[in-house]
């Protein structure tokens, strides 16, 4: 074991004091504070600017349509600058213009914008609008308010869930993302160190000197620890930003999906870890063989595209499974070695994945491990020494098979 | 005793790259492994290193099978390279601690042969700040650093420059004079005949030609007359349908043994032909490659 950790210190020292490294993480640090900032900042000062302009006799007020608008600020301007307005919007000084219109005794909206459509705004101001509306009607017409109150009440629904997970969808997306990334990238990185180390011919001095495994193994973990450590930065851009002040309480909302933190549990930090560990394993190791194959980087992606395709499949089933993890193709696929960590870490906060099927995909998982590991050396011992051109999937079955 | 390898055989599906090779070469001996690209060197090199598996035979250290992880090798392989991003005295300590080194000790190494090496100033310097022929004293280093009881270099002399191969020579030398068991690769003949006591010359994965390089030359088959050349002489060989060549000013004769050439200079002698002087030179390990293997 001794000649192992030599390897790792070595290729840790490598990989933390790279420029890569240093760089990479400085730059996430800088876009997780940067994204919090930015909403925090975004949402108070720059709301969006529209006109408002109601020459009718429904009678509006301002505040509370504006009380109603989170990203909206309506601004009140009479009918005779249309033309001044128009002009405004076309120019981007102005988001939009609302007008009030009469139309046979019922209101209607004008809404002018230069391209894009607020849904927002429409569904609102619509909403109140037409209440403004039925409100002037009633009145007129002299009805008792409490019979329109009556007839104009909804019906109530009351939900009741009786396994609610739509708090975890937030949580469920940010870590399958996450998973995704690392177990990409880092795996790619395994992949490139091994055939940069071919292609310098270092390998050729290395492979006397220490086992294969103990070399392949040894970067493996060390992109472990750097992927740990790049959650470890996330992480920090996430306090840095709490301690700023930038996002209150446990809730916030991150590219539209709202974050629960509440839900994040000691036992589902575990799940991660425990998911993350065993997915990045599986792919590491297949990475690590395929990195042994090929001579030079340049031939990396060709080969390394069908451990693309499996983890891309994880990550679109992963996706799925947010919103539908009961699903058929989400329950087999949680039993599938490429696909389980993703969509069985899914399944677990989703609340439908309980222990017995934690134990089943942990222990599918570990065999698969077992399996592609015992490959995977061949492959690896054999392909580290092979320098020829172009490698087919009947030379890396063969690497599999002679020793 | 020392390194004694046993009816060696190693085949990658149809083709037979080392077929019943057996070598003994005593501690302190060196062997000059020769043969064409393709003839089985580097696969018999590969398993006295362990990273291959022969079908067949034994390699044994000492009377025991050779264990890498109990006998001291310094390998330096026909590719080589290094950790072009790495500086120079990391990677040789990494080196160094892979071959069971301390720290200190591995310091201590690079600090010696990089001065030894002239090279002392490119300590802290990264391989790929270095130009190839310091590369190749690194990788030299790499081998030689952990002090290895059995050396094997595998083609030394490529891609060196007459100074870093008159440098590297110096080194085998002293290795050789220190006791080391060298075993060298190479197609360049004329530097492996200064240091080879032993020669094991292969093709098609077979030992064709193998033993003491001095019993091979002495036992060869045909000697090599060489005469200070003159017309005289030519014409006569010519009339007497003897093939011979000429190299520089001499005449040279391919002789089966040493009673031929006495025949042939009494023959010169009875025909009046005036001899100035002439040497009877054994066929150079050249001759031999060319012969048997070309």
């Amino acid at each position: 074991m001794g000649k192992f950790w030599t390897v790792f210190k070595f290729h840790l020292r490598e990989a933390v004091t790279s420029k890569s490294f240093i760089i990479g993480n400085l730059i996430t640090l800088i876009i997780i504070i940067g994204i919090f900032g930015f909403s925090h900042f975004s949402s108070k000062e720059s709301k969006d600017k529209v006109a408002f302009i109601n020459s009718t006799s429904y009678q509006t007020n301002i505040e509370q349509l504006n009380k109603g608008l989170d990203s909206i600020k309506l601004v009140s301007e009479e009918q005779r600058n249309l033309g001044k307005l128009k002009q405004q919007v076309k120019d981007g000084e102005l988001d939009g213009i609302v007008e009030v219109k009469d139309n046979n005794g019922s209101p209607s909206l004008s809404y002018t914008y230069k391209s894009f459509a607020d849904q927002e705004l429409v569904a609102i101001l619509t909403q109140k609008i037409q209440q403004i509306g039925i409100n002037k009607t009633i009145a007129e017409s002299r009805v008792d308010p409490n019979v329109a109150a009556k007839l104009l009440a909804p019906i109530s629904v009351k939900n009741i869930a009786l396994k609610d997970t739509t708090g975890t969808v937030g949580i469920v997306y940010v870590f399958v993302f996450l998973m995704y990334l690392l177990i990409l990238g880092r795996g790619q990185m395994i992949a490139n160190t091994i055939t940069a180390e071919k292609a310098s011919r270092v390998m050729e001095i290395m492979i006397p000197k220490v086992k294969p495994i103990f070399m392949m193994y040894g970067k493996i973990l060390v992109q472990l620890v750097i992927g740990l450590a790049d959650i470890v930065v996330m992480i920090l851009g996430f306090l840095v930003s709490y301690a700023l002040g930038w996002f209150n309480g446990n809730q916030f909302s991150l590219f539209g999906f709202q974050i629960d933190l509440s839900n994040l549990t000691p036992f589902i930090i575990a799940c991660f870890i425990i998911y993350f560990v065993l997915g990045f394993l599986l792919y590491a190791i297949g990475y690590a063989a395929v990195g042994a194959v090929v001579s030079r980087t340049e031939d990396l992606g060709s080969v390394s595209f069908p451990i693309i395709l499996c983890i891309m499949a994880a990550f679109f089933v992963g996706m799925t499974s947010i919103f539908s993890p009961a699903s058929t193709l989400v329950t087999i696929c949680s039993y599938i070695p490429v696909t389980s960590p993703i969509v069985t870490f899914s399944r677990i906060l989703s609340g439908e994945a309980g222990y017995i099927e934690m134990g089943i995909t942990i222990v599918i998982l570990l065999a698969s491990i077992a399996i592609l590991n015992h490959l995977a050396n061949r492959i690896y011992l054999n392909g580290v020494m092979n320098y020829s051109g172009k490698v087919k999937f009947k030379d890396v079955v063969q690497m599999a098979q002679k020793h | 005793m020392g390194l004694n390898i046993q009816y060696l055989s190693k085949s990658f599906g149809e083709t037979k790259a080392v077929q019943n090779l057996s070598i003994t070469l005593e501690k302190g001996q060196v062997l000059g492994l020769l043969g064409r690209n393709g003839a089985g060197k580097t696969t018999t090199i590969k398993m006295i290193l362990g990273l291959q598996t022969p079908n067949q035979g034994e390699i044994t250290w000492d009377g025991s099978s050779l264990d890498r992880s109990k006998v001291s090798i310094g390998y330096l392989p026909e590719e080589r390279g290094l950790y072009l991003k790495s500086k120079i005295n990391e990677q040789l300590r990494y080196f160094g601690e892979l071959e069971g080194m301390s720290r200190k000790q591995a310091d201590d190494a690079i600090d010696y042969w990089l001065e030894k090496l002239e090279i002392s100033n490119y300590k802290m310097k990264k391989a790929n700040e270095l130009s190839k022929g310091n590369q190749q004293k690194i990788q030299l280093i790499a081998t030689l650093m952990h002090n290895p009881e059995l050396i094997i270099l595998d083609e030394p002399f490529s891609g060196l420059d007459p100074v870093n191969a008159n440098l590297l020579t110096t080194i085998i030398e002293e290795q050789i004079t220190a006791g080391k068991t060298v075993i060298l690769s190479s197609h360049r003949m004329e530097q492996i005949e200064n240091f080879c006591e032993q020669i094991c010359l292969m093709k098609e994965g077979k030992a064709i030609v193998q033993g003491r390089l001095n019993e091979i030359k002495q036992n060869y088959g045909y000697r090599n007359l060489s005469l200070s050349s003159n017309k005289t002489i030519e014409t006569a060989l010519s009339e007497w349908n003897i093939p011979f060549e000429t190299k520089h000013a001499d005449v040279v004769i391919r002789v089966r043994n040493d009673k031929e050439a006495i025949q042939l200079l009494n023959r010169f002698e009875a025909h009046s032909i005036p001899i100035r002087n002439f040497k009877m030179l054994e066929p150079t390990l050249n001759e031999i490659f060319i012969e048997r293997v070309g």
